[in-house]
């Protein structure tokens, strides 16, 4: 077999594997919390309708009979696969009758909106920050900086959006306290509706940003100082290279750990900026989370984190196609071409 | 060595930086393909969260070829000088 088509099925093998194992997560995690899914929404009709009891305990069997909750697990685990592999990730139960994929889709955008543009940013600043810092050493820059790093480092996401909450948002009121945009006007791509988006976007956005921006920032000062001592910087250096020249060896070989600790951080990332949208009120997937996980509510908590990472799987897959096609020295690498 | 050489840090360098960040972008891409494709299908196409999700695709699509023309550069120059 052809090497490249054996490194493609060797990582799509992986990757299928991979998947099951998350999809075995997703499936038994919300289920071994005690209780029962359906009880709020019961509760809900009941306030509603005023029903009597019987006719309760009869919608309660029909909903137990729509959602296969009393069914066994096995079952119930085949019913799913079957469904999502068509792409039906099932009716909800918190926004019964809504569809699952209706509802993830909605509040998707704004936790895309949010977290990529969040995340990029954090991490070329806090790369930046930490070089700088590294390369002023012992100097009033580092002095400053560093206890600035360690500070937001070791400061929790959702405190950081906290304080930033009630500093400028409830104290100073330059911002507002929560939510994607003011209730009282209506989505459109109007002048004015964005102003109030990104009026809205920037206390989230500066607290995922603050929040990752201290590990990353600590992260490449430690490397780029390693860096700045070893024995082929003074080598460099003596020979009269240019600072720029030196500096740039030095990203270079600081970045690599770094560009690793991105890798692994995705999924904190993610989970940091699921609780910053809770913290905001903002109508993303973390909010959508927090109401599916309150609420006990498997189909979405399955369709939501079944899309999440079903497509980060795939875009790990497809960089990797990518590269390959990219790069001739790869894809030789791969063919013995 | 001198101090006031900011241009080494702005110039983030490659070296695998852009596959991470390249992920998280093709991962947004697909997310925002898939979004647009279900208010696409399901003709809600005059919802605000499908023409955000169009602007934010645009962008996606903006920053994913800056990227690919940049590594395509540096694999060529990198080849070019051994």
């Amino acid at each position: 077999m052809n090497p490249f088509i054996k490194f493609l099925v060797r990582r799509a093998g992986f990757l299928v594997l991979t998947f099951i194992t998350f999809i075995l997560i997703i499936f038994i995690l919300p289920r071994s919390i005690p209780g029962n899914p359906l009880a709020t929404l019961l509760s809900q009709l009941f306030q509603q309708a005023q029903t009597n009891p019987d006719l309760i305990k009869a919608v309660h069997r029909k909903l137990m009979e729509e959602f296969g909750i009393g069914k066994p697990i096995h079952i119930q685990f085949f019913e799913f696969i079957t469904r999502a592999f068509i792409g039906d990730l099932g009716t909800s139960i918190a926004f019964y009758p809504r569809k699952v994929a209706e509802i993830v889709f909605t509040y998707l955008p704004w936790t895309l909106g949010l977290l990529i543009p969040a995340t990029i940013t954090s991490w070329v600043i806090g790369n930046l920050l930490g070089a700088l810092a590294a390369y002023k050493r012992k100097t009033v820059v580092d002095n400053v900086l560093l206890p600035i790093f360690l500070t937001l480092s070791q400061t929790p996401y959702y405190w950081l959006a906290m304080l930033l909450l009630f500093g400028l948002a409830v104290t100073l009121r330059i911002f507002p306290i929560g939510g994607a945009y003011s209730p009282i006007r209506l989505p459109a791509l109007t002048f004015e509706f964005i102003v109030d988006l990104l009026h809205h976007y920037t206390l989230p956005f500066l607290s995922i940003v603050m929040g990752a921006m201290g590990g990353w920032a600590i992260g490449m000062r430690v490397m780029a100082i390693y860096e700045l001592r070893a024995d082929y910087i003074s080598y460099a250096d003596s020979l009269g290279l240019p600072d720029s020249k030196l500096l740039r060896y030095v990203f270079r070989n600081s970045i690599l750990p770094q560009i690793t600790g991105l890798a692994l951080n995705l999924g904190t990332i993610l989970g940091g900026s699921l609780i910053t949208e809770l913290v905001f009120s903002y109508p993303g997937t973390g909010y959508l989370i927090f109401r599916a996980l309150s609420t006990l509510d498997y189909p979405l908590i399955q369709g939501t984190f079944l899309l999440l990472t079903s497509t980060l799987l795939l875009a790990n897959f497809i960089v990797d196609i990518m590269y390959a096609y990219i790069d001739p020295r790869i894809r030789t690498g791969y063919t013995g071409g | 060595m001198g101090v006031g050489c900011l241009k080494g840090w702005m110039v983030i360098r490659a070296y695998g930086v852009e596959r991470t960040v390249l992920v998280i972008l093709v991962w947004g891409l697909i997310l925002e393909v898939a979004t647009l494709l279900y208010f696409y299908t399901s003709a809600q196409t005059w919802r605000f969260e499908f023409q955000y999700t169009l602007v934010l695709f645009a962008i996606t699509v903006a920053a994913l070829a800056a990227f690919v023309v940049r590594i395509v550069r540096r694999i060529r120059s990198s080849i070019d000088t051994g």
